[in-house]
C-alpha cells in the first residue's frame, strides 16, 4: 500500500470537502482495504461487508466537510465504519447478547501458541464467534472502546458488555488451544 | 494475561486489510453522482450540445446553399456576326464565323439596307461589356450615305487575353483542404469541424500586365466523420465554398469576380493511439490518410480582339462614269471583354502523421486539455484538369503530377471535456496551426495558418 504523507492526505481531504471526485477516488483507494477489513470483522458474509463498505464511504464523503482536522483522520474514519457496521447489523439482524452467564475459567493458551497463528487465522476465529461476542470483542479489544462506551453504543448494560467479552475470550482461547494441538494443516482445514 | 492476549488480537485487527472488489467503487461513484443530481445533467448537457450542433449545422448548410444558388456566370455563345451588326459594321447575312477556328472567310455579295442592320442590333441579345472598335483602313473611308452596303470579307480572332484570378494557375496546387482532426485516444468519435478562412497573396495576370495584388480568400468548410473502435475510418461529406475578392478585376464594370470550389468526394482514414504518461500528460500519434476529389469554377474575364475585313459598296449617283458603286476595302479590329467560366477538377492524396503532447486536468465533471502539436503531411499524388466554356481548346489541360511535396505543421490544441461518466465524455476543442512547406514544390505556395474547432465524443477504456 502506498504511503500517503500527511501533507498529501490533507490536500485530499480538503478536495474531498469540496466534492472533488478524483480526490474521493484517491481517498477510497488509500483506505478501502483497511476499512473493508473492519467491515469483515463485524459482519460475517462478504456481500454484507461490501454493503457496509459502500455505506461507510458515503457517510465519510457526506460527513467530511464537518471534519475539522482534530484527531487522526483514520481514527475518524474507523469510527464511522464501526458505527455503520453496527447500524447495519441492527437493521438486518436482531442482535442477541447472552446475559448473566457466569464466567468459566478457561486455560489461557501460551503466547507461543497464539503466535503460531497468523493475523488472518486469528481474525477468522473472531469472525466465527457468535454475533454478540464478536461485536463486543471487536469494540473492546481491537477498537479500544471502554465498556461504558460499548454499552452506550449498543444499548446494553456494562455488565452485559463485560460478560460478552469474557465469553468471547474464553471461546477464542479454547479454540486456539485446540488448534495449536493439531498439525497446521488441520488448523487450516478447521478455520476454513 | 488477558492484556497480552488482547494485544495480539489488537495487532492482528489493526493490520488486517482485505482488498474489496472493484464493483464497490463503481457503486459508490454511481451513488455519488445520483446524490448530486448528475443523472439529470448527464442528459441535459448532451441534449444541449446536440441542439447546438444541429443549429450550427443547419446554419452552415443554409449558408452553403445560398452560395450554391449564386448565379455562376455562364458566357453565352458569341455570334460574331451579330456583334458586327451591333457595331453597325456588317449586315445580318454575312457568313457565320468559325469561333473555334478563330477565322473565317466570306464572299457574300448580297446587299442589305443599313436600317435593317440597325434593327438587328437592337434585337441582339449579346451583352458586350466593353467595345472599343479600332479602325485601320487601307483606304480613306468615304462618306457613308444612305446608298451604301457593307460586306464582311473575313473575320479572324487576333488574340484572346484571359484575366483570371490566378486560382486556375498557381492555386491549383494551393491546398485549402488540409484538415486536422480531433486527436482522440482510444476513442470512437463523432466530430464536426469548421475549418478556417485564410489569406494569401497571389500572382494575378491582369489586362495591363502582370502584377501582384492581394487576394483575400475566405474558406469555410464543415465536415463530419464517424469513427470506429480505437480508430477512425470514415466517409466524409464536406461542403466548402470560397468567397473570392479580387481587386485586380474590380475596375471592370459589372464583373464580380467569383470563385467557387466544391469537394465532390473525400474520405479520410485515421488511426490514432495515445499513451498516458501520467495522470495529466499523454502523447498521441497516429496516421491520417486523405483523399480529396473536387472541382472549382473560376470566372474569367476574356478580352477578345477580332479583325474584320470589310468591303464597303457605296452607290454612285447615276451618270457618273459607268460605275454604279465604288468599293472600299477596310479592316477593323474590335476589342471586347467577355466572361468565361473555367472549370478545373483536382484530386489529392496525402498521408499525415501528427504528434500531440496533451496536458490535461479534471475537476469533477469538467476537464480541460491543451498542448503543442507537430505534424508531417506528405502529398503523394496530384491530378488536375481544366476546361473553359468559351475556349475549350485553348484552356483544356490535363495534368498528373506525381510529386511528394511535404509540409510540416506546428500548432497548439486546447479544449474542454464534460464527463458524462468516467469513460464517456463530450469534448469541444480548437487548434491553431502554422503550415510550413518543407520543399520547393510544396502543395502550398505560402506558409499559412489554419484554425479548427471540433466537437466530439470520447470513450476511454
Amino acid at each position: 500500500m502506498k504511503l500517503l504523507f500527511d501533507k498529501q492526505l490533507k490536500g485530499i481531504i480538503k478536495r474531498c470537502q469540496n466534492g472533488d471526485r478524483s480526490a474521493q477516488s484517491k481517498l477510497y483507494k488509500h483506505f478501502a482495504d483497511k476499512m473493508y477489513g473492519i467491515c469483515l470483522r463485524y459482519v460475517k458474509n462478504e456481500e454484507d461487508a461490501q454493503d457496509v463498505l459502500q455505506e461507510g464511504f458515503m457517510r465519510v464523503y457526506r460527513g467530511i466537510p464537518n471534519y475539522k482536522g482534530q484527531g487522526s483522520f483514520e481514527g475518524w474514519m474507523r469510527t464511522t465504519f464501526v458505527r455503520t457496521a453496527l447500524r447495519h447489523l441492527e437493521k438486518n439482524q436482531r442482535l442477541q447478547y447472552h446475559q448473566d452467564i457466569e464466567d468459566v475459567d478457561v486455560a489461557t493458551p501460551t503466547p507461543n501458541a497464539v503466535q503460531m497463528l497468523s493475523h488472518g487465522e486469528l481474525l477468522k476465529l473472531v469472525e466465527a464467534l457468535p454475533t454478540g461476542y464478536r461485536i463486543v470483542f471487536n469494540l473492546y479489544v481491537i477498537e479500544g472502546y471502554t465498556h461504558h462506551e460499548i454499552a452506550e453504543m449498543l444499548g446494553i448494560t456494562e455488565g452485559t458488555s463485560k460478560s460478552q467479552l469474557s465469553r468471547a475470550r474464553n471461546q477464542l482461547k479454547e479454540q486456539i488451544i485446540q488448534l495449536t494441538s493439531v498439525p497446521s494443516s488441520e488448523i487450516l482445514k478447521r478455520i476454513g | 494475561m488477558d492484556n497480552e492476549f488482547d494485544h495480539i488480537f489488537r495487532e492482528a485487527g489493526q493490520a488486517y486489510r482485505v482488498q474489496p472488489p472493484k464493483s464497490v467503487w463503481r457503486s459508490i461513484r454511481y451513488e455519488l453522482e445520483e446524490a448530486r443530481g448528475y443523472r439529470m445533467l448527464q442528459w441535459i448537457w448532451p441534449m444541449r450540445l446536440a441542439v447546438a450542433f444541429l443549429v450550427v449545422g443547419a446554419s452552415l448548410v443554409s449558408v452553403v446553399q445560398s452560395y450554391d444558388s449564386l448565379e455562376v456566370a455562364q458566357s453565352e455563345p458569341i455570334d460574331y456576326d451579330k456583334v458586327a451588326i451591333e457595331l453597325g459594321m456588317v449586315d445580318d447575312d454575312v457568313n457565320r464565323s468559325n469561333r473555334n477556328g478563330y477565322s473565317s472567310n466570306s464572299n457574300n455579295s448580297s446587299i442589305t439596307d443599313s436600317k435593317e442592320g440597325q434593327q438587328s442590333s437592337q434585337e441582339s441579345p449579346i451583352k458586350v461589356l466593353e467595345s472599343t472598335p479600332l479602325t485601320k483602313s487601307k483606304h480613306t473611308p468615304a462618306h457613308i450615305g444612305e446608298n451604301q452596303t457593307i460586306h464582311r470579307i473575313e473575320k479572324s480572332t487576333v488574340s484572346v487575353n484571359e484575366s483570371r484570378n490566378g486560382l486556375a494557375d498557381e492555386s491549383s496546387y494551393s491546398n485549402p483542404l488540409s484538415m486536422r482532426y480531433l486527436s482522440l485516444v482510444n476513442a470512437p468519435s463523432l466530430n464536426v469541424e469548421l475549418t478556417n478562412p485564410y489569406q494569401e497573396w497571389q500572382y494575378v495576370n491582369v489586362l495591363n500586365g502582370p502584377s501582384i495584388v492581394p487576394n483575400r480568400r475566405w474558406y469555410t468548410q464543415i465536415g463530419y466523420h464517424l469513427g470506429g473502435w480505437n480508430s477512425n475510418f470514415n466517409t466524409e461529406s464536406i461542403l466548402s465554398l470560397y468567397q473570392y475578392d479580387d481587386p485586380a478585376l474590380s475596375y471592370i464594370p459589372d464583373v464580380d469576380p467569383e470563385f467557387i470550389q466544391n469537394v465532390d468526394e473525400s474520405w479520410m482514414a485515421q488511426i490514432e493511439i495515445g499513451y498516458r504518461v501520467s495522470e495529466h500528460f499523454a502523447i498521441e500519434s497516429g496516421i491520417h490518410l486523405t483523399h480529396i476529389d473536387g472541382s472549382q469554377q473560376t470566372i474569367l474575364n476574356v478580352e477578345e480582339q477580332n479583325r474584320y475585313t470589310l468591303e464597303r459598296d457605296i452607290a454612285v449617283p447615276s451618270g457618273f462614269n459607268d460605275q454604279r458603286t465604288i468599293t472600299i476595302e477596310e479592316e477593323i479590329i474590335d476589342s471586347q471583354v467577355l466572361r468565361d467560366t473555367l472549370t478545373s477538377s483536382f484530386s489529392y492524396q496525402s498521408v499525415s502523421v501528427p504528434l500531440n503532447f496533451i496536458f490535461s486536468a479534471r475537476k469533477n465533471k469538467l476537464g480541460v486539455f491543451a498542448g503543442p502539436s507537430v505534424g508531417i503531411q506528405l502529398w503523394n499524388r496530384i491530378e488536375t484538369s481544366s476546361s473553359s466554356a468559351l475556349y475549350p481548346e485553348l484552356n483544356q489541360t490535363q495534368e498528373t503530377v506525381i510529386v511528394r511535396p511535404s509540409e510540416m505543421r506546428l500548432g497548439a490544441v486546447t479544449g474542454a471535456q464534460y464527463f458524462v461518466s468516467n469513460q464517456f465524455s463530450v469534448l469541444l476543442d480548437g487548434s491553431l496551426n502554422q503550415h510550413i512547406p518543407t520543399q520547393e514544390n510544396s502543395i502550398n505556395l505560402e506558409n499559412y495558418q489554419s484554425w479548427q474547432v471540433g466537437l466530439g465524443i470520447r470513450y476511454d477504456f
